[in-house]
């Protein structure tokens, strides 16, 4: 539950789009406020089903909001 | 605080509440006092904290809260799995030359397996959630 190698952007993307609130961003992609906070502390990776909900809630793609830490998958596996 | 952490904090209530009675009224009326164990049927009340307000766009449930809640599920039956076969393994053990086990068993094990279930879901559950609602709150 709780993931080294996903980084994500969505607490930069909520204060670009207006400042948008987490709960305003929670009831636009069907998630509880707890998750947004969860994902922006990186304690919790979201299905490809709800990362591409916070994409589309940015109007970006994916990629834009999450980023895969090759340096961290490393270590991860040299650990 | 998400509603499944509200209803986890009430089911602990619950729990010790009916933990605390029964041992409370036990050196006055024995073992009838193990009926207080029945307190625990307020825990059928949990679904009421999903209930959304009327109009309401709050979600109450999502995949990170089914996650939460499966993991606590898993841990919580294997442990009470292990405990309920260990204490009924235990009383044939003490009790086969009898024949029978006491009646006042029954109700102990029954609330007891129960009990252990929702205390160790619900401490499981609270602690995923921890941290939670302190951080990154805007």
């Amino acid at each position: 539950m709780v993931p080294h190698n996903i980084r994500n952007c969505i607490r930069r993307l909520r204060f670009d789009q207006g400042e948008m609130t987490q709960q305003a961003l929670a009831e636009r992609i069907g998630a509880t406020r707890q998750t947004i906070i969860a994902l922006e502390a990186g304690r919790y990776a979201p299905s490809l089903n709800l990362a591409f909900r916070i994409a589309r809630a940015f109007d970006v793609g994916v990629e834009d909001v999450f980023q895969f830490d090759d340096e961290a998958e490393t270590n991860d596996r040299e650990a | 605080m998400s509603r499944q952490q509200t209803r986890a904090r009430f089911n602990l209530a619950v729990c010790l509440t009916a933990v605390v009675l029964t041992l409370g009224l036990y050196p006055f009326v024995g073992s009838p006092a193990v009926g207080a164990l029945g307190l625990m049927g307020l825990l059928g009340l949990g679904p009421l904290f999903f209930r959304s307000r009327p109009g309401s766009q709050e979600v109450l449930w999502d995949e990170r809260e089914r996650e939460i809640q499966l993991r606590a599920s898993i841990i919580s039956y294997s442990i009470f799995w292990v405990v309920f076969v260990a204490a009924n393994m235990t009383l044939w053990a003490v009790y086969r030359k009898d024949g029978a086990v006491p009646v006042i068993f029954l109700p102990i094990i029954v609330f007891g397996g129960w009990l252990l279930f929702t205390v160790i879901q619900s401490i499981i559950t609270l602690t995923q959630y921890r941290g939670g609602d302190q951080d990154g709150a805007a």
